[in-house]
């Protein structure tokens, strides 16, 4: 074995000793120990910031728990905590880890988990910077080959319980706990937008027509194809447009050529 | 390549720049140099911190701490990350760029998996051709001197060609980078090392030599040049026996305030950094013991 070979083989038995702390290993026991402990915390913490609603709803002994679990089964790959757990990584340990409870009616923190990642998601986005001189596009006749760019932070979701409820609700104490309450025993849609104009993120209900028109723009249709599917929704599309530009969640008009 | 570390940057004071302080740094100004965050925290692309971060540099200069390369891994740091680092740097021309002499990156059962953490070199050759190697590569992406930090380690000394300090010279003399001398992580090892000897059972070689003079003596490979920054920090104190964290929890100690009175003696003023990341105190407190920090340097410079 070379040196470089050696080194990488000490570095990898070490590696591998963190993350599996079940793992017999020849390294001394007291510090290795605290490296396990640091990569459980790193975890907890990055968890915690990155999923509050789930911890907010599930309690921190439950949450650290489900960390546990993130410990085993994904494996952290990117440089920065803030990467880890996300593309729904950390949604379906939540979906596992309540289904192995036998816990079907606690099913909208799945829901809870999706928005919180979305939130996040929203929070590092690009700060949305709107290209003015690109709407006079909006004024000229080539409405077939012009689409609409959204902001980074924007997500529209369909999920299955009242979730920005629920967040206002853990976060801030706001709303009535007994309309929520009835409101988790059946899922049915409920479609969300979640943006930022500045720092702090908004989470508004949206309605089902809004929510298809934010999805034809993200699937980039012109504007003359959202101009008929908004008549065929009953929403009047220069409204619905010009909010959009206000809230900066439309933030320039491509002309493709 | 240019260095950032100007003569007038050699009496710099500064302090560690964490999310609970971003408002109180800005709303009431400090009569500290430079502040300093670590780079991980600004690798979004958007979002309120780099803001405030770009606010805060409207008045004070910026050092760049990184903690997730881990250029002693004998995994390359990817492009990816150094392109981060170095659009941050454009972004905020900061006056200093650091990380530590370690590693994080590693191959599991051919996966290459990161442990968000600073895990200790064995001090061989390899290990440093390593590391050399990768210095240089962050050196000539971004274009700057980079500072590599002495860690804090809790592991019993690995078997080794060099002495810690040897090691981390001869990486300075090799890539023209410099050293983060840390001066608490001294401490913390000097504390660490004789707690597990005793927890081994083995003799201790001189009990009664106490921590500061072993850890002067085996400084004895730098030069003064080599040193680009001092850190100081606080721990929890922990029982003879037992391991002590670098925690950054508590004030700088007693212990490491009198060590580094010794070291800027012995080494010369470099910019210092008061570096707390857990159970903060109030901003005032924290910028008061950076210019304890400035004091020192001053009567330390007229004698």
């Amino acid at each position: 074995m070379s040196s470089f070979d050696n080194e990488g083989h000490f570095q990898s038995s070490l590696v591998s000793a963190i993350l599996s702390p079940n793992a017999l290993s020849s390294i001394p026991s007291q510090g290795l120990k605290l490296y396990q402990n640091n990569w459980r915390e790193n975890a907890h913490r990055a968890l915690a910031v990155a999923f509050p609603t789930v911890m907010k709803l599930l309690g921190e002994e439950n949450f650290r728990r489900i960390t546990k679990l993130a410990c085993e089964r994904i494996a952290k790959t990117e440089y920065d905590w803030g990467e880890w757990g996300l593309n729904s990584q950390f949604v379906n340990l939540v979906r596992h880890f309540l289904n192995e409870q036998h816990v079907r009616s606690l099913n909208y923190v799945i829901e809870c988990a999706r928005l919180d990642e979305l939130i996040f998601l929203s929070q590092r986005a690009k700060d949305p910077f709107q290209q003015a001189d690109t709407f006079s596009h909006l004024s000229t006749d080539k409405a077939e080959n012009a689409t609409l760019v959204l902001s980074p932070t924007l997500y529209a979701e369909k999920f299955l319980f009242p979730v920005e409820k629920l967040y206002k609700y853990s976060h801030f104490n706001e709303g009535n706990i007994t309309n929520l309450r009835s409101s988790l025993s059946e899922p049915n849609d409920v479609f969300v937008r979640i943006s930022r104009s500045e720092f702090k993120p908004e989470i508004e209900p949206i309605s089902r027509g809004e929510y298809a028109l934010f999805c034809a723009v993200k699937e980039r249709q012109s504007i003359a194809f959202l101009f008929d599917k908004a008549n065929e929704l009953n929403i009047d599309f220069s409204q619905w447009l010009g909010d959009a530009i206000a809230k900066l969640l439309i933030i320039a008009v491509k002309q493709n050529d | 390549m240019s260095s950032t570390l100007t003569d007038k940057t050699q009496t710099k004071v500064g302090v560690g720049l964490r999310h609970e302080h971003y408002f109180d740094a800005l709303d009431h100004l400090a009569d500290i140099d430079f502040v300093e965050v670590h780079a991980e925290n600004f690798f979004s692309e958007g979002g309120a911190p780099k803001h405030l971060l770009q606010q805060a540099r409207q008045h004070y200069d910026v050092s760049i701490h990184a903690t997730s390369l881990g250029l002693g891994s004998t995994l390359p740091p990817t492009l990816s990350v150094m392109n981060k680092l170095k659009q941050l740097c454009d972004t905020l021309d900061p006056i200093l760029v650091s990380d530590h002499a370690c590693f994080n990156r590693a191959l599991v059962h051919g996966k290459a998996f990161h442990t968000g953490d600073l895990l200790p070199l064995r001090f061989n050759q390899a290990s440093l051709d390593i590391l050399c190697q990768h210095v240089d590569m962050i050196q000539t992406t971004l274009q700057r001197t980079l500072l590599i930090e002495n860690l804090s380690a809790y592991l019993p000394e690995q078997e080794k060609e060099f002495d810690e300090f040897d090691f981390l010279a001869r990486l300075c003399k090799t890539t023209g980078c410099k050293l983060l001398l840390d001066i608490n992580n001294l401490l913390v090892n000097a504390h660490n090392s004789k707690a597990m000897t005793i927890q081994s059972g083995k003799h201790l070689d001189s009990p009664t030599n106490n921590s500061e003079t072993t850890v002067l003596n085996a400084l004895c490979y730098l030069a003064p040049d080599m040193i680009g920054e001092y850190h100081l920090a606080g721990t929890t104190p922990a029982k003879e026996d037992e391991i002590m964290i670098d925690d950054h929890a508590r004030s700088v100690s007693e212990p490491c305030w009198s060590l580094y009175e010794k070291v800027v003696a012995q080494f010369g003023n470099k910019p210092t950094l008061i570096e707390w990341d857990q159970d903060l105190p109030t901003w005032k407190e924290l910028v008061s013991l950076a210019q304890r920090a400035r004091t020192i340097q001053q009567r330390l410079s007229k004698d």
